[in-house]
């Protein structure tokens, strides 16, 4: 993880408004800047860094720093998406237990590193285009059946999750994705999120889908990089495969 | 190379645009030696159909040349002449594996607009808007052909374009009519409609043993073009009526 950052969004928020406008009443006054400067100066960096150490040396935390407690009860994004691939449960296993495939199919994950053992550094995007990054611990992992994990404090993301794999009665295997996470702008993004067409249920649908079509087909369907006349004004959105 | 491009209702163009490129490994690359316009082409250009974008290059009913294939290609070669289906099917979904193409499950890479749409996605289609998949289409110099593996059919140097092309669209659609009729050798079959899908219909039945085709239009053209078709035919004869309520 490159930055450990120990500041919660809104406070980052007020620490940079405040700091700016000690920053500003500062250049205004003529006696006490040696105070407000080096405050305001302070209040920004914390904001923009979201490093504090004084959140480090009293071991003050942010609430997604405790899974449990940024996903319990009403808390965090909920997601419940399934789809049934026309392969045995243990090919779909055997692609989703490698962490690093994710990206090939999940549209919001950049990358996943796995670092060993249980460890897993994730780097994705929210709605926006936020650049979001998380360490998670894999939890439980039980041959062609299940593989679940959690989030670690630090990241920029609570996430807890699972996926599941069972035989379809001939007809492959069901897969069925629970996940749970509470991200910068929380709720209120993902209501914003959902006014121009996207949502993270719509997203890990999509990404099933596109893990089906990789599976069964061996390519993920694409429209990208074809040719076409000029655009005009009638384009279509930008996340409109085009 | 140039295409016919879609820019808004009653709006086409021939347009230059780039070559199109191999981009998946069952993709192959067609350059096209005949294409036709389907009556559903009209509803784009009439502008009855939802998710278009301008730019967007037409045509589904298309054959030609292969000239280039994608690493998971293997039952074509550089130089087959094939006639290729308006569907984009995987050939290996559950759809597929069941004959039903149309309904393929990995062709259609915007399958989610039509699934808000209409409940269900079908396959992906060649130049026919975004929610059928967003593929660029035939009425152009080259074409970008996915599950090329699957869709294409090889045509053997004897056949001329006009007697495969239709193959792509047309003469499958008269003939799933006529299948739907469930028609018997010695049936008497009426097709309404003796435009170019009921002229299919008509040789479809006959295909099938009809003994008597009664074709209704009000056309007289059509008419006469449904009774050159029947006389071509030696064992029966085609009636045709015109009907006044169209």
């Amino acid at each position: 993880m490159g930055l450990h950052r120990n500041v919660g969004d809104w406070e980052r928020v007020a620490s940079v408004a405040i700091g700016a406008g000690l920053l500003v009443w500062a250049a205004r006054q003529r006696s006490g800047r040696a105070t407000t400067v080096p405050l305001g100066l302070w209040m920004l960096t914390r904001g923009v860094s979201g490093y504090c150490p004084v959140n480090h040396a009293t071991g003050r935390e942010r609430a997604r720093d405790n899974t449990r407690r940024a996903l319990g009860g009403a808390r965090g994004v909920k997601i419940l998406e399934s789809v049934t691939i026309d392969r045995p449960p243990s090919d779909v296993y055997a692609l989703w237990n490698d962490l690093s495939n994710l990206p090939r199919f999940m549209p919001n994950i950049e990358r996943v590193d796995v670092l060993g053992g249980n460890r897993t550094h994730w780097v994705g995007r929210a709605p926006g285009g936020i650049h979001l990054e998380w360490d998670a611990d894999v939890l439980q992992r039980i041959p062609d059946e299940l593989i679940s994990w959690r989030s670690l404090p630090g990241s920029d993301v609570a996430t807890a999750g699972s996926v599941r794999f069972e035989s379809a009665n001939g007809h492959g295997t069901r897969v069925t994705v629970n996940l749970q996470y509470d991200a910068p702008g929380g709720k209120i993004s993902t209501a914003l999120a959902k006014l121009v067409g996207q949502s993270p249920s719509g997203e890990t649908h999509e990404g099933l889908r596109r893990l089906k079509s990789l599976l069964e087909a061996g390519e993920i369907p694409t429209v990208t990089g074809q040719p076409h006349g000029k655009r005009g004004t009638l384009k279509l959105p930008e996340w409109v495969d085009a | 190379m140039k295409a016919i491009c879609w820019h808004g209702t009653r709006d086409l163009r021939v347009e230059q645009v780039p070559d199109p490129a191999i981009i998946n490994p069952r993709d192959a690359i067609v350059r096209v030696t005949s294409t036709a316009i389907c009556g559903s082409d009209l509803h784009l250009y009439d502008g009855f159909i939802p998710t278009m974008a301008a730019g967007d290059i037409l045509g589904h009913e298309f054959m030609g040349e292969v000239v280039e294939i994608g690493k998971d290609v293997r039952n074509l070669a550089i130089g087959d002449r094939v006639v290729v289906p308006f569907t984009i099917a995987c050939g290996r979904c559950e759809s597929c594996q069941n004959g039903q193409w149309s309904l393929c499950d990995n062709s259609n890479p915007n399958a989610w607009i039509a699934e808000k749409m209409y409940g269900y996605s079908a396959s992906g289609l060649f130049g026919y808007s975004h929610m059928y998949g967003g593929y660029a289409g035939g009425q152009a110099e080259y074409v970008r052909v996915p599950y090329a593996d699957v869709g294409p059919f090889k045509v053997p140097e004897h056949l001329t374009d006009e007697q495969v092309l239709f193959l792509s669209d047309i003469f499958p659609t008269g003939y799933m009519a006529a299948e739907n009729a469930e028609i018997e050798p010695g049936d008497v079959v009426a097709v309404w409609g003796c435009g170019p899908v009921g002229l299919f219909a008509i040789k479809s039945a006959f295909i099938m043993g009809a003994e008597r085709v009664i074709g209704i239009d009000r056309v007289p053209h059509r008419l006469e073009m449904a009774r050159a078709l029947a006389r071509r035919r030696s064992t029966s004869t085609t009636k045709a009526c015109s009907s006044s309520s169209g």
